[in-house]
């Protein structure tokens, strides 16, 4: 009886927690899954785009062109075991690469559609001194697209995740492949065997 | 005063007592209440008014799972996939955090009943909701989405092996694996897929279904390895198909799963004048008839065949929870019968109340996932610009696979009146001549009440009441030859059939 006592005070307690809130700081690294996170995403994109930065394709296209090179992100595909929203890693991107400022970006081909309704309706119902022409947008000299994969090693209670995030950039003047950029995550998660 | 010493030191545990049966009455309402929608569904209980029951049963949280399980499967054959996605999603989270073993609940256990577990589901669910969930994000058109679902099922079968080899290794799965591989063009990955499906169901000794033959023979063919497809092709004595792509992949989804019952048994064990009580959950006989859809193209009629008996699947997991399950409930025995024993001791009225509280309380842990259908089946149409019927008992009707899930239907033209009716009417399981002509009766009198009209056209109206003047014999024909999909499009289809709804659910790739 005492035992019984004892169960139900506590399935009665654990029902007595209530919700709280704490406000953290946004590039704050917190891990509850395992699964990939904001911080995966974020770290990711800095260190790829610090590597497509550096590297010699970006001297060779402003020797030949006399201009920064004009880059497009195409799309990024997850194969991963997680249902991954590749938007926010493909913003991550445009924002880093945007403000190093040594490429010039250009809008994607949703965005592009948006653009030239939005300019077709000027073209109708604006003054002639803000209207712009069509015909006039720049074109990507190069498209990032790429992939990311996870391999998943899990027993009962630990899983090891790897993951891999392959990222290329193609020349779309001769498909050329100017640079080819991994990144590699491995992280070991352990669940308790026992839980209250 | 010796009396009075006694009662005021039993009476909080005889309260502990009644409120833990309070608390788990609960707990078994929302089961009753799930296995009757579950036996009324088998009796043509329409879907929609399914969902509704079942939205408004209170459920538990230790039932959570179970209920956003049945929820989600539901939500999927009603074309509803985005909130299936949504309810799935929930209880693949709540099975995945209640993997470890909890403390309390297994005192709970031996010391009241099993019910007071959390529901975590059983392997077969553990690994079914990546199907399901695989299914519905094929369905709303998301590749990706679905490759994620077969991805993780993956590795839950491969958790799962670890201890067992045969639980939760669902051939369904691992075909539908091999479908959505094959629609993303991952051929390897799709022939490996099929070659596990295949795998199992050699360890299991059940026939190989036809289209899994065909994919193996196909997929080893096109990945260049010949020698294997030759050695398929000898061992299912079929040859190459035709064509590899506009292919119609159709998943069937047959009756409804057998009910869990409990099985109780009560004892007077008069040297201690106590009453011990042992409940114990269990399957009745395997009463399901499998139904198959059959498929007319050009090439022929083509049926249905089963891939995962979810009848014998969920015996089998039973089966292996029992040895586990029985001697819980030896143990709870052995505990309730010491303190009613040590409380009869003290105060034979009050160690007979406890003893009441004790039988009562001793209730079977009858939670599985209840909604799921007896068989799952497929079938793999090749068709190019042609059309597909499908006919199956569930109604006449007409998808245009470029339109998605347009659904109307054919033959008598404006059937769609038909449509609704037959919602109601389809027939059972063990379906009789009885309920086949009361369903076409009700389909006469839906017609003349609802569909004629004054505003309807004279063809239309001509029309009803050519469909009036026809024989029932007639009207079983109309019924039992059914559906059109016209793949028109030059791409690979998934469509899936469910005995519960007459809608047929297609997605293009």
């Amino acid at each position: 009886m005492k035992l019984l006592a004892i169960i139900l005070s506590v399935v009665i307690l654990s029902a007595c927690s209530g919700t709280k809130v704490q406000r953290i700081d946004a590039s704050e690294t917190i891990d509850l899954s395992g699964a990939w996170n904001d911080s995966d995403s974020r770290m990711t994109a800095e260190t790829m785009v610090s590597d497509v930065l550096n590297r010699p394709w970006i001297n060779r296209h402003v020797s030949k062109h006399g201009k920064p090179p004009t880059v497009i992100v195409g799309s990024i595909k997850n194969l991963t075991h997680e249902h991954i929203n590749t938007n926010t890693f493909v913003s991550d991107i445009e924002r880093e690469l945007i403000n190093s400022g040594m490429v010039e970006f250009v809008a994607s081909a949703k965005q592009r559609g948006d653009i030239r309704d939005e300019r077709k309706d000027q073209d109708l119902n604006s003054t002639e001194a803000t209207r712009n022409a069509a015909g006039q947008e720049i074109g990507a000299d190069y498209m990032l697209t790429g992939q990311i994969n996870t391999i998943i090693d899990a027993n009962a209670s630990t899983q090891l995740r790897y993951y891999q995030v392959d990222l290329t950039l193609i020349s779309l003047a001769d498909n050329r492949k100017v640079w080819v950029g991994q990144e590699k995550i491995k992280k070991l998660v352990e669940n308790s065997k026992l839980r209250y | 005063m010796g009396n009075v010493a006694i009662v005021t030191t039993v009476k909080p545990s005889i309260f502990l007592l009644a409120l833990f049966c309070f608390i788990l009455s609960g707990c078994a309402a929302n089961n009753r209440d799930v296995s009757e929608v579950a036996n009324q569904l088998r009796h043509n209980l329409p879907i929609e008014t399914a969902l509704t029951k079942l939205e408004a049963i209170k459920v538990d949280k230790r039932s959570s799972a179970q209920h956003e399980l049945n929820l989600g499967y539901l939500q999927l054959v009603s074309g509803d996939y985005q909130n299936a996605i949504t309810n799935f999603e929930k209880a693949k989270q709540t099975m995945t955090s209640l993997q470890a073993i909890s403390i309390s609940e297994n005192l709970a256990s031996a010391t009241v009943n099993e019910t007071f577990r959390n529901y975590s589901g059983w392997p077969t669910d553990q690994v079914l909701v990546h199907g399901m969930m695989a299914m519905a994000y094929l369905l709303n058109n998301d590749l990706n989405g679905a490759r994620v679902e077969v991805l993780q099922a993956d590795v839950q079968m491969n958790k799962l092996a670890e201890t067992d080899q045969t639980q939760g290794q669902l051939a369904f799965v691992r075909y539908l694996a091999g479908v959505i591989y094959e629609l993303n063009d991952e051929y390897d990955s799709s022939l490996i897929s099929y070659r596990m499906a295949f795998n199992i169901l050699t360890t299991r000794k059940e026939t190989i279904p036809a289209p899994l033959q065909q994919s193996l023979i196909d997929l080893t063919s096109r990945v260049g390895l010949a020698d294997e497809s030759k050695d398929y092709q000898k061992q299912f004595s079929r040859g190459l198909s035709k064509h590899y792509t506009n292919k119609q992949f159709v998943f069937a989804f047959d009756g409804v799963v057998t009910q869990m019952q409990q099985a109780k048994s009560t004892l007077w064990w008069d040297i201690d004048d106590v009453y011990l009580s042992v409940a114990l959950p269990k399957f009745p006989r395997n009463n399901y008839v499998e139904y198959p859809f059959y498929i007319h193209s050009e090439e022929g009629e083509i049926v249905t065949q089963s891939i995962e008996s979810i009848e014998k699947r969920a015996r089998e997991d039973l089966q292996a929870r029992m040895p586990a399950i029985s001697a819980m409930a030896l143990a709870r025995a052995g505990a309730k019968f010491q303190t009613v024993k040590e409380l009869n001791k003290k105060d034979n009225v009050l160690g007979a109340f406890a003893n009441i509280l004790t039988i009562m309380s001793e209730v079977a842990d009858l939670r599985h996932w209840s909604l799921l259908p007896s068989s799952i089946q497929i079938a793999i149409s090749y068709e190019t610009t042609a059309t597909l019927q499908l006919s199956s008992r569930y109604g006449q009707q007409f998808i245009d696979a470029a339109n998605g899930q347009q659904i109307e239907q054919v033959q008598e033209i404006e059937i769609y009146p038909l449509e609704s009716t037959l919602t109601n009417n389809t027939t059972t399981d063990n379906s009789t001549s009885d309920n086949q002509l009361s369903a076409e009766e009700s389909l006469e009198e839906a017609i003349s009440r609802n569909h004629i009209t004054e505003s309807m056209t004279a063809k239309s109206r001509a029309l009803h009441e050519n469909i009036l003047k026809v024989s029932p014999t007639t009207m079983k024909k109309t019924r039992t030859n059914i559906a059109k999909i016209n793949n028109s499009t030059n791409k690979n289809a998934v469509v899936l059939l469910s005995s519960l709804t007459n809608k047929i659910h297609i997605a293009s790739f």
